[in-house]
């Protein structure tokens, strides 16, 4: 039995299903709702599958555009934010197979990952640190995609397993060995370049 | 009843009824009007609290009511001018007396919502919410309610003796 | 590797953040890229995004709009076809003694089987449920059009445009069921009905209903592009739910009096 809502304003304890219903209806300030709701977990992923900024963003953009084009496709049996992710997934997968995306990347050999702004390093260890941030990232970058997919989005914290196995269309077993694996690879790669506890960090 | 009856169809007001035939044409059309006004606000009521139409929120929906009323007062009076005019035809009809039935059950309805309480409830229904079992129940018999006395005014000439 | 549920999204059980793990490099893996993946879009893209949306439903109700009256016109237009051809006929060979093709056609009707049945069937199905159904597609008809029109005449002013839109599909229903019940009683009841001048003037007003239903239909498109909850009365939307009832209150006139101008 739905809360009652005291104003046709506050819409914040009304759940997704009633949202959908209402921007199907005609209500765009519903589908505002949502896209408040969701955009975060959308743009995420996008940044998890481009590594860009401004990819995820256009991406982001258009996910939203073509879930609201297509609302009335929607079937309540799956949630609307794995609906909506699995629409922002495919088409930043398909922007990242664009080959016209990779012959630019590949001339202007920019990094996945480098426009992204790091984390500041702690005081101590601050030239060593950003030395190693650069190589993670060179080495996440290099880490293959069904690797690195999982394991970026998991670390977002925006989304379960669940979700992450309807919208990789993975199972969720598979999905937690490749996000170990990834992690397990990423830091042997680090330990053999030298970046060990104890050497270069004491 | 049937001696009031014959009594009533001797007295002046029931001759000049039957006497002008536009008075019977013109009542008829206004106790169509009356009862398609009644049934529509009526049923937009119960088609929103069985929850097939959800949209818009309840309590706005009740404010239609009121006019709903009015469609009734209409058939209300033009029935009375019927029965005064011909009580004949209507006294020894049991489509009549089913039909006058129905009627007070739905009359009877109406109390039953706002007795129990569940006119209460379904004010804080907003848009899109579900209503109670309660609520269901009480838009499904009104339909059906009105419904039933639609179809017994229909059959009044054919399951009558004298029409 | 421990798994914990974490983040202020509570209720999910989401991936895990903190790994129960000394190893610093680690440590230091998890941090760079939970860093890297908690960004947020910039709040610019927000009103941008909200923009395209008002947009992209306004282009949709346009289109809508357009569509959606093109339904009742054409068959008001049809309904208007009917009632010209058959007024027109029966004007021009009204001779009792030479009856013209639509007279003898529909003698012919009314003698078939179904018609016979029809009228002499002592069932409930037969004459008097037909007209109760004829009634009862009137009363959602016309019903639901009062309760459209008066609210566009200001009553219950909560109701959202959009909601209105939701019941036409029951008013076609209504409108359908009363062509079909219509079409028996008509075949049923032979040329006296057809000649009888009130009839083509009652199929002219339904049609008439029809168009005016239609517009307000699309009316209702353009008002919630305005806005979604509140909508200016404007006075073509207060005229054509006048409108409205006038003609629904006329073409019920119409058909009751039937009986008594032409003594059916």
């Amino acid at each position: 039995m739905p809360t009652a809502i005291e104003s046709r304003g506050s819409i914040s304890r009304v759940n997704d299903r009633e949202l959908v219903e209402r921007a199907l209806n005609g209500d765009a300030s519903a589908f505002d709702e949502l896209v408040l709701r969701y955009g975060p977990a959308a743009y995420r992923a996008a940044v998890a599958a481009l590594g860009s900024s401004m990819d995820a963003e256009d991406v982001m953009q258009d996910a939203f555009m073509l879930a609201y084009r297509k609302l009335s496709h929607f079937r309540g049996d799956a949630s609307f934010k794995t609906w909506l992710l699995t629409i922002t997934w495919r088409r930043a997968l398909r922007r990242r197979q664009n080959p016209a995306r990779r012959l630019y990347h590949f001339i202007s050999s920019r990094d996945f990952l480098s426009e992204a702004p790091g984390p500041e390093p702690s005081a101590e260890h601050v030239l060593i640190a950003r030395e190693m941030q650069q190589q993670l990232r060179r080495l996440i970058r290099a880490l293959p995609a069904r690797l690195r997919d999982p394991f970026l989005l998991a670390a977002s914290g925006q989304y379960s397993y669940e979700e992450l196995s309807d919208i990789l269309d993975v199972p969720t077993g598979t999905l937690k060995w490749r996000i170990s694996q990834a992690r397990r690879l990423l830091r042997e790669k680090l330990q053999r370049l030298g970046y060990t506890p104890g050497s270069r960090w004491s | 009843m049937d001696a009031f009856a014959i009594w009533l169809k001797g007295t002046q007001l029931s001759a000049s009824i039957t006497h002008y035939a536009w008075i019977w044409a013109t009542c008829e059309v206004l106790h169509f009007i009356g009862m398609s006004w009644l049934f529509g606000c009526i049923g937009v009521l119960d088609l929103r609290l069985l929850g097939i139409w959800r949209h818009p929120p309840v309590a706005a929906l009740t404010k239609l009511v009121p006019w709903a009323a009015g469609g009734f007062v209409i058939n209300m009076i033009t029935g009375a001018i019927f029965f005064v005019g011909q009580p004949l035809q209507y006294v020894d009809n049991p489509a009549f007396w089913l039909k006058m039935l129905f009627i007070f059950l739905a009359g009877w309805n109406v109390a039953m919502f706002y007795l129990t309480g569940v006119a209460d409830r379904i004010e804080m229904l907003d848009a899109e919410d579900d209503p109670p079992l309660a609520a269901k129940v009480i838009a499904a018999l009104s339909l059906f309610l009105w419904v039933g006395v639609m179809f017994f005014g229909r059959m009044l000439p054919y399951l009558g003796a004298s029409f | 590797m421990k798994e914990s549920i974490s983040l202020r999204n509570a209720g999910l059980n989401h991936v895990d953040q903190t790994e129960l793990s000394h190893n610093l490099v680690d440590r230091e893996i998890d941090r760079t890229v939970r860093h890297f993946m908690m960004q947020s879009p910039p709040s610019r893209v927000y009103p941008a995004l909200m923009q395209s949306i008002r947009g992209e439903s306004k282009r949709s109700r346009n289109r809508q709009a357009a569509i959606v009256p093109a339904f009742g016109l054409v068959t008001a237009a049809l309904l208007l076809v009917v009632a010209f051809g058959l007024a027109q006929q029966l004007a021009v060979r009204n001779d009792p003694a030479a009856p013209g093709r639509v007279i003898l056609l529909l003698t012919q009707m009314s003698n078939t089987g179904l018609a016979r049945w029809i009228n002499e069937s002592e069932s409930v199905f037969g004459y008097p449920g037909i007209l109760f159904l004829h009634t009862f597609g009137l009363a959602m008809v016309v019903g639901f059009s009062i309760a459209i029109d008066v609210r566009l005449l200001g009553v219950a002013p909560g109701i959202p445009a959009a909601s209105l839109r939701r019941l036409f599909p029951y008013i076609w229903f209504g409108f359908w069921v009363n062509a079909v019940s219509g079409l028996l009683l008509f075949m049923a009841g032979g040329p006296r009905k057809a000649m009888n001048p009130l009839f083509e003037i009652k199929l002219a007003l339904v049609a008439l209903g029809v168009v005016a239903m239609s517009l307000i239909h699309r009316q209702l498109f353009r008002m919630e592009i305005q806005s979604e909850f509140k909508w200016e009365d404007t006075r073509k939307s207060k005229f054509l739910a006048y409108a409205s009832l006038a003609i629904w209150f006329a073409a019920i006139a119409a058909g009751r009096l039937l009986a008594y101008v032409h003594g059916n």
